[in-house]
């Protein structure tokens, strides 16, 4: 008796959970509806180039039209000597010379074409893969590029959200790990909500031949990278990009929103900023908001969209919180914000006293055990 | 422990000896084979697999310059053959860049890459250049297999990996430096990896598709393969660069740090 | 194998003077041309200077008769590399280039003929490839050549196709049908084995009208 109708109970719950994933297969196919429609591969309305700025700007958002357009990406790759930390130099592989490369801010439905140019005294030869790309390679094969070359090809931004693009030129897990990653942001129709501030993120591991800290010109090591035991992570190519005088800035009650990507090439990240709470998380850059989120994840070669506000002014310290990276490999970015205090939501400290422990409380203490 | 050392020494001295010979040999009787080493033949096995299996080739014995052609040696080339001159070149046998480094037609203008390996020379000029000497390219299995002997002169416990991957993670100079200038290998062969890439005749023979990620799943479309061209040492990443470069190429294409060098058959 | 090849490369290297491109033939009859006619010229000798047929040198068709890649100038040639033991890859291609003869408008027939081009230097000689054509029911508008391993590898370098022999005879190889126009220059290639009859057929037509 009892068993039937558990069994009962099981029969209605399946039917209610296939019901709702019915729901959610309606709510997907529309979804994707609505993008075929905005991928209507029309006319486009007109061309121009993009805007490309480096880390952590990110460039303004264009007026939404009716009409797709065709966007011109100019993008360079340059083989150059940076400084990675205090002491420590290293020859990236960059697009447009900085690490990450350029952020690229377009819209659903619009044409990119890519125009990648490798440096003639460059060594390797280059591509670009594009995840927001739908074709061979996200564009790899198309844009393999010697040295002294320019490639030309251009890919449709059928879906909305954020994602990563990287050069997948032989060995790739090489072409990422020195550098060559960025980020390029598809505006879902109607745009973005307006905030205050954006800022653009990407974290990434560095594997060098000396331990971390070891100055000078640090060479890639191969079975680090292998093994998976960076030397150093970091936020925008750097230790340091983003803290100190290169702190992010916002003001109290400005919503800021972060574009951050991993490039890997191996960790995943747990993205945690120290003493705010998102309140609006794109998981993996896709269109699912999630609320109210302390640490979120971004996989390698993903990324998300975070927003929150700033309500109290202080320095709010991003990190992966595999906390070992940030404190000792350099996952460290800033954001200060200026403005008035607000004590109804932080106080601040307000009282500091003296703290006696009540030892006779305490079963404890090891001095007791002797009574036992 | 002894032992050990005096054996070292002892195939050192034999090892420079062989090499000093060969090379006597062919300053003092053949003047065509001149500043060439004698690649002795052996066997190797080559980065990429045959129908998915590691193969060991045989190899034959042939003459390679010791060096890289250099830019004085391109100059007396052009200067014999004008229409391989920087302004009559046809396009289709070499790019805008051909010779770029040049100040003119016939003159180099810098003294300083006098000795350098030329570059900015598309494939066709190579071969043109070659048939001028009496030469030809290396095949590229030619190229690998002289390419895989260690430096005799490089530093202690350094392995050539390193040499290669060090090499590749630093920036062309704006003036290459000399041939010569970098590693001997055991063949008595020159700056084979370190210096500049260099052409070989049948670069278009590798049949990979441009994206290293779909190696093994190669599109029927486009190739007709009978084996897909995986790398043998996935951890080979000086050959996955040698290897790519090779596929980015056209052979009009001509790059700022690409030369060449000449092969010969042993008559 | 690959050892009668490096035997064979030297002497079959081409001379450099092969590569002077007869420009001067092209400019000859300058003098009197309205402007109009000029930038016509001004094209063509841009045309000219990407013409394949640069390359000289001796091939043999189908018939056993020496010809030179000049002789193709006037009409448009549909081409591509192939060899005839090729089980899969290279009868698909004669197959489609087969269907674009089969589409073109009658106007255009006497202004394009097709060209395959083989990679077996050593076993597709003329008489292989004579009966190959018959076997594929292939028509005078079709020209087979044999060439050097040399001529075919610096021609397989303009056509940009990969090859490489492989140890049990035959080879790898990359499928393009490479689409000239009347001076050689490479018009449009179009990849893969899967083709589009109706668009190769345009694309033939385009070639027609540019020079």
């Amino acid at each position: 008796m009892k068993t039937t109708h558990q069994v009962k109970a099981f029969n209605v719950l399946l039917l209610g959970m296939s019901f709702a994933g019915l729901l959610l297969l309606q709510g997907c196919f529309s979804k994707s509806d609505s993008n075929s429609d905005a991928a209507n591969l029309g006319k486009l309305a007109g061309e121009y180039t993009a805007t490309l700025t480096s880390a952590p700007e990110v460039p303004p958002s264009k007026p939404w039209l009716k009409r797709p357009e065709k966007v011109i990406v100019n993008i360079e790759v340059i083989e150059k000597t940076m400084k990675l930390a205090n002491g420590v130099d290293y020859t990236y592989w960059t697009f447009n010379g900085t690490v990450p490369g350029p952020f690229i801010r377009v819209q659903e439905g619009d044409e990119v074409e890519v125009h990648l140019s490798n440096d003639p005294f460059n060594k390797m030869p280059h591509n670009i893969d594009f995840h927001a790309a739908t074709g061979p390679g996200g564009g790899a094969e198309a844009s393999m590029t010697a040295p002294g070359h320019t490639s030309v090809f251009s890919f449709r931004a059928l879906r909305s959200g954020l994602f990563i693009y990287h050069c997948a030129a032989a060995p790739v897990g090489m072409h990422i790990a020195n550098g060559m990653y960025g980020m390029i942001l598809v505006e879902p129709r109607g745009g973005l909500a307006p905030v205050n501030k954006e800022y653009y993120i990407v974290q990434s591991e560095f594997y060098t031949k000396g331990a971390n800290g070891d100055t000078g010109l640090q060479e890639f090591d191969l079975e680090k990278a292998i093994k998976e035991q960076p030397e150093y992570v970091v936020f925008d190519g750097h230790v340091g990009a983003l803290t100190g005088n290169n702190a992010m800035q916002a003001r109290v009650g400005d919503k800021v929103r972060l574009f951050v990507g991993n490039a890997g090439p191996n960790l995943t990240s747990s993205f945690h900023v120290i003493g705010e709470i998102f309140d609006n998380v794109n998981q993996e850059g896709g269109s699912i908001v999630n609320h109210d989120v302390q640490t979120t994840l971004i996989p390698a070669g993903g990324a998300t969209i975070v927003e929150f506000t700033c309500k109290v002014p202080g320095t709010y310290t991003m990190v992966d919180h595999a906390i070992f990276r940030a404190f000792n490999q350099g996952a460290v970015a800033q954001l200060q914000v200026s403005g008035d205090e607000n004590p109804d939501i932080f106080s601040g400290k307000t009282k500091d006293t003296l703290y006696f422990p009540d030892n006779s409380k305490n079963t404890d203490v090891p001095g007791k055990i002797s009574q036992r | 422990m002894k032992k050990c050392r005096i054996l070292l020494i002892v195939g050192l001295v034999l090892l420079s000896s062989i090499s000093s010979f060969s090379q006597k040999r062919s300053k003092g009787g053949d003047v065509a084979t001149a500043g060439m080493a004698r690649i002795p033949a052996g066997s190797y096995q080559p980065f990429l697999k045959v129908n998915n299996q590691a193969v060991t080739i045989k190899m034959h014995s042939f003459y390679l310059d010791a060096h890289a052609v250099t830019n004085a040696e391109f100059l007396e080339f052009v200067k014999a053959n004008p229409q391989w001159s920087r302004s009559k070149v046809s396009k289709l046998f070499a790019d805008g860049n051909y010779l770029k480094q040049w100040a003119g037609d016939f003159t180099i203008g810098n003294d300083r890459i006098f000795n350098s390996p030329v570059t900015n020379v598309s494939w066709f000029a190579a071969v043109a250049y070659a048939k001028w000497v009496g030469k030809r390219l290396p095949t590229m299995e030619e190229w690998e297999y002289a390419a895989h002997s260690a430096p005799v002169n490089a530093p202690k416990g350094e392995k050539l990996a390193t040499i290669i991957l060090n090499w590749y993670s630093r920036p062309t100079p704006a003036i290459l430096p000399n041939v010569e200038s970098t590693f001997k290998n055991g063949f008595g062969v020159y700056d084979m990896h370190g210096l500049v890439w260099e052409w070989v005749y049948d670069f278009n023979s590798v049949i990979t598709g441009d994206d290293s990620r779909s190696s093994g799943a190669l599109n029927r479309q486009l190739y007709c393969a009978a084996g897909s061209q995986n790398a043998v040492n996935k951890e080979d990443y000086a050959s996955f660069m040698r290897f790519a470069f090779r596929e980015s190429l056209k052979a009009n294409y001509t790059v700022a740090n690409l030369g060449f060098r000449c092969a010969m058959d042993i008559k | 194998m690959k050892n009668i090849l490096f035997k064979i490369l030297p002497a079959l290297l081409l001379s450099v003077s092969l590569f002077s491109c007869s420009k001067n033939d092209m400019q000859g009859d300058k003098g009197n041309m309205n402007k109009a006619q000029k930038t016509m010229s001004a094209q063509k000798e841009s045309i000219a200077q990407n013409s394949l047929y640069q390359l000289s040198g001796d091939w043999t068709n189908q018939y056993g008769k020496e010809v030179s890649l000049n002789q193709l100038t006037g009409k448009v040639q549909v081409t591509a590399m192939i060899f005839t033991h090729c089980g899969y890859a290279c009868p698909k291609m004669v197959d489609n280039m087969k269907a674009i003869e089969e589409k073109l408008p009658k106007e255009l027939k006497n202004k394009v003929d097709f060209l395959l081009i083989s990679f077996d230097s050593k076993n597709d000689t003329s008489a292989r490839l004579n009966q190959y054509a018959a076997q594929k029911q292939l028509d005078d508008s079709w020209t087979l050549l044999h060439g050097s391993s040399d001529q075919v590898r610096m021609l397989s370098m303009l056509l940009q196709i990969q090859y490489a022999p492989l140890q049990g005879g035959g080879f790898n190889h990359s499928n393009a049908i490479t689409i000239l126009d009347k001076e050689g220059g490479i018009s449009q290639r179009i990849e893969g084995l899967e083709i589009n009859v109706d668009q190769a057929v345009n694309a033939v037509k385009e070639a027609v009208n540019r020079s």
